[in-house]
């Protein structure tokens, strides 16, 4: 039982049904250890949170009396999957003397938030709780239950993985291939969880269509390779941007696959959304 | 060499580069064109991605090339460069406003277009500044300025858009590449490089009588001011296409002229031609270039441009100087 869920996980190999239900099983036991180690702390009642990923944590898992601030990217920017939460709640530029003018019992913080402002509330001994990038669904999980626990509320992300759980099994059988093209070329990001939530809503990754170090794929290789779905990353709404236009590229219609767009938001934090990503990529 | 044999050589040369430049890429044709059930793969990749590429090279460099020979003839000095003395960088500051506005999303040919304008409006400044003077100083000078000017502008535009990628944007504009070019890019830019240069090489005979004095082709019955006029309009055509669809690269309309000039006894007339000829050979070179280096990222174009052509310049800027002193 042991050997299955590992496989599954991490490696973006050609998946199979009881791979999947693994899977599932792991995602449930991934919730255990985390829900003993932080009940102890009391839950906090000040929020500041600095980051677009921590801000979306904090809208899906405390409640919106106990969020004191959070970032201007949620309520504003089209990056945001989160426009109508932030809505009416304070936003913070995740400046140091701002965030200290809120009073915060807490601050929420992503791996990418400004370090200044990091290395300061450690030194002023503030809370911080910082939001981890996953890049497998068993370290979402995780992540989930560790940060719900800590805003005192484990439940709802015990009811999200229950959620992510169902809709995994519910993923069609066919594995078909599929190829990433984002803004401006961009392929798989080193890191990013694409592949695994690929590989979890039943598509196998084509791997090595960017010969360079970088993200960016090789026109000719995406060709030659002869993906049956083409995974449309979008980013912004707006076509307005050199990076939109280069993800136009008329070759791309000569491709023979299905194409399906997916914004970047839904991925890019790891957070609730990502079940909507999951619906997207099975509904097709 | 004879100007007519040294002109059959040069186009021979681009025609070389232009065949080597569709070899280059990351997949092998030849396996491809080999396997009759991935045959359609090969074309696609020939007709789709390397040919309009290739293509698009040839006329940017033919672009940068002519523009550099006229200026340089127009001016009198062979210091005169369309990417040095900032006028791609104000080409790519009109397309970069067209294109971040969303205009370019609403007409497509806005883009090229804002090209030409931005590189009409360098054109206009620099000789305005630097034009009727031809100390070799005040020209550089206000080249460089111009130059500074756009393209802090194009980074100031580039910060306030709701983009991303603004950072990589910024460097695209200001060295130039080809990379992921399409037809579409191809057909937007060339009716105008075209016209641009083909305005340029009309002016062949007037550069020719300019270059005994203003006053000596003004009595030789040479429309002086018409003359200006027209390789304002072919250079802000040629140049502000090529950049709206390429970025700014420099230094190909100082190298090409530079080294052709003497096996064309420095007539600015058949100059131009092999400077169009020269300018597309050194910028398909430089393109194959960079596909090839194994690089985690592809180098832009201005680099290797600006890596061959600074030298160069240098080695102008101090032979001017002395010529000067003397």
């Amino acid at each position: 039982m042991r050997r299955l869920p590992a496989q599954s996980a991490s490696k973006p190999v050609n998946g199979c049904r009881l791979g999947s239900a693994a899977l599932v099983l792991l995602l449930g036991m991934a919730i255990l250890p985390a829900s003993a180690t932080h009940a102890a702390q009391a839950a906090p009642q000040r929020i500041v949170s600095v980051n677009l990923c921590s801000d979306i944590f904090a809208l899906a898992f405390a409640d919106r009396s106990q969020i004191a601030s959070v970032s201007y990217i949620s309520a504003g920017s089209p990056l945001s999957p989160v426009r109508k939460q932030a809505a009416g709640i304070r936003v913070n530029h995740s400046r140091i003397e701002e965030v200290l003018a809120l009073q915060p019992d807490l601050v929420m913080a992503s791996a990418y938030s400004n370090p200044q402002l990091t290395h300061w509330l450690r030194g002023q001994h503030i809370p911080l709780l910082t939001v981890n990038m996953a890049s497998t669904l068993q370290q979402v999980v995780a992540e989930w239950q560790r940060v719900a626990t800590r805003l005192g509320h484990p439940q709802r992300a015990q009811a999200l993985t229950a959620q992510l759980q169902s809709l995994l099994a519910q993923r069609p059988q066919a594995t078909r291939t599929v190829a990433v093209y984002g803004p401006g070329g961009l392929g798989v990001l080193p890191g990013s969880l694409i592949p695994a939530l690929l590989h979890a809503t039943g598509y196998q990754l084509l791997a090595d269509l960017s010969p360079r170090a970088t993200s960016r794929v090789d026109l000719e290789l995406l060709l030659l390779g002869q993906p049956q779905v083409l995974l449309r990353m979008r980013d912004v709404d707006t076509a307005n941007t050199l990076a939109a236009r280069q993800a136009r590229h008329p070759v791309l219609k000569q491709l023979q696959a299905q194409v399906i767009d997916l914004p970047s938001s839904l991925i890019n934090c790891g957070g609730p959304e990502l079940l909507d990503a999951v619906r997207r990529l099975e509904a097709h | 060499m004879h100007p007519r044999r040294a002109l059959w050589l040069l186009g021979g040369l681009t025609l070389l580069l232009l065949l080597a430049a569709l070899c280059v890429g990351s997949a092998s044709l030849w396996q491809l064109f080999a396997d009759p059930q991935r045959r359609d793969i090969a074309w696609l990749i020939l007709g789709e991605l390397r040919l309009p590429r290739a293509l698009l090279g040839l006329l940017v460099g033919a672009a940068l090339g002519a523009s550099g020979a006229a200026l340089q003839g127009l001016l009198r000095n062979p210091l005169a460069d369309a990417g040095v003395m900032g006028i791609s960088a104000w080409a790519a500051l009109g397309a970069v406003l067209c294109l971040y506005t969303g205009l370019a999303a609403q007409f497509a040919m806005a883009l090229p277009l804002g090209g030409l304008l931005g590189a009409g409006v360098g054109v206009f400044l620099l000789l305005l500044l630097g034009g009727r003077d031809s100390h070799l100083g005040t020209l550089i000078l206000a080249g460089i300025a111009l130059a500074a000017l756009a393209s802090a502008m194009t980074a100031l535009a580039l910060n306030f858009a709701p983009n991303p990628y603004a950072a990589l944007e910024i460097v695209y504009w200001l060295l130039g590449s080809l990379a992921g070019r399409s037809w579409v890019d191809l057909l937007l830019a060339a009716p105008l490089i075209i016209t641009g240069v083909a305005l340029l090489l009309l002016c062949a005979r007037g550069l020719a009588a300019l270059s005994l004095g203003e006053l000596a082709a003004a009595s030789l019955g040479v429309p002086v001011q018409r003359l200006r006029l027209q390789v304002v309009l072919g250079t802000a055509l040629a140049v502000g296409a090529a950049t709206a669809v390429s970025g700014a690269i420099g230094f190909v309309g100082l190298v090409v002229p530079h080294l052709l000039r003497r096996h064309f006894q420095h007539r600015p007339g058949p100059l131009i031609l092999a400077s169009a000829l020269g300018g597309a050979a050194l910028v398909l070179a430089a393109d194959i270039l960079v596909r090839i280096l194994p690089t985690d990222m592809e180098v832009k174009i201005g680099v290797v441009t600006a890596l061959v052509g600074a030298p160069f310049f240098l080695q102008l800027l101090l032979r001017e100087r002395k010529r000067q002193l003397a």
